[in-house]
């Protein structure tokens, strides 16, 4: 996770000067960024907010860019379900993209050999690390704003940092298929409004895997 | 909209973040997810990522319309493709993303535009 950061700091940087650029002002980017903490959908719905759209727009416009965050709360769900329900609640806030890939990696399944309290503190250093380095890119970015230049090659940062989780990941059969269905469904889907693309090849994604994991073991018996 | 409206928007959006990522979390013990379902919940993540990276590398989004077009880009493309390499050979994280970004800004720099 600490090696992720640098991708993540910079790609935090690069979102809050995005937004701070669109014409929110440093408190109201703070402000948003602590309260709603979820990167890419503030961008995708400051446009709407500008624009003064009925706000069951910008929030249906939230809801389903996050929407693959309900499929990640299911498999979290297992490993969490004997904690009080504020502690559950605080660990979906701090639910995001990248601690929760190093977390299912690690933790794919509950199992009686896990100790609970360790599967706990993976994921609270896991997310309580993507948390602080996000808010350390926005200090960065209201603090210094248009200090930073362009030419660093900045912005890319976020997508190689990605690519550092998607790579290890794609280890079998299965897996390949799986990839490779969601990338076709994300090309296929990709001008669906409010950024269908990413639930689309995510359910492409997980159905390749059922039907490739079913003709496999066929195949080898 | 007033700073206010600006607020409450904010405050549902927050709403709405929280809610999404805890949903099935804050169901507890009473929801029950079936063993083969979350198996194949682990294949979830690694899509939603590559549906993330792929418009960043091969389109460009027009910011009225909101619509991607396909488009070669060089210097995203030959960064990524070298960061996987990267990936693949090194396994280090920290190699392929610097490595990426000195790819990716040595392009833009020397490349001509296109």
């Amino acid at each position: 996770m600490l090696e992720l950061s640098v991708g993540l700091f910079a790609w935090s940087v690069v979102t809050n000067l995005a937004i701070l650029k669109m014409g929110l002002g440093p408190w109201e980017t703070v402000g948003m960024t602590t309260m709603i903490y979820a990167g890419s959908s503030q961008i995708a719905v400051l446009p709407l907010i500008f624009a003064e759209y009925p706000f069951w727009t910008i929030w249906i416009t939230a809801l389903i860019i996050n929407i693959r965050f309900l499929l990640f709360s299911a498999s979290l769900q297992p490993h969490f379900k004997h904690l009080p329900i504020h502690q559950r609640m605080t660990l979906g806030y701090f639910n995001g993209d990248m601690s929760y890939v190093r977390f299912i990696a690690k933790y794919p399944q509950p199992s009686p050999l896990h100790n609970k309290q360790d599967v706990l503190n993976f994921f609270l250093g896991a997310s309580l690390t993507n948390w602080v380095v996000w808010q350390s890119g926005l200090v960065v970015a209201v603090v210094f704003g248009s200090q930073i230049p362009n030419s660093w090659g900045l912005e890319f940062a976020g997508t190689l940092a990605l690519v550092t989780l998607i790579i290890p990941s794609i280890k079998s059969p299965t897996a390949i298929l799986s990839a490779l269905a969601a990338i076709a469904t994300c090309i296929l889907t990709i001008n669906l409004p409010y950024r269908l693309a990413i639930i689309c090849s995510v359910i492409a994604g997980i159905i390749t895997a059922m039907v490739s994991d079913k003709v496999l073991k066929k195949g080898s018996q | 909209m007033n700073e206010f409206h600006m607020w409450l928007a904010f405050i549902g959006l927050g709403i709405v973040t929280l809610c999404t990522r805890s949903f099935f979390l804050l169901l507890g013990a009473r929801f029950q997810l079936p063993a083969s379902v979350q198996e194949y919940l682990k294949y979830a993540p690694i899509a939603a990522l590559i549906a993330i990276v792929i418009p960043e590398v091969f389109y460009i989004r027009d910011p009225t319309t909101t619509l991607y077009t396909f488009q070669w880009q060089w210097p995203q493309l030959i960064a990524t493709i070298s960061a996987v390499l990267t990936c693949v050979i090194t396994k280090s994280v920290l190699i392929t993303i610097f490595g990426g970004i000195a790819v990716y800004s040595l392009l833009k720099i020397f490349l001509p535009v296109i």
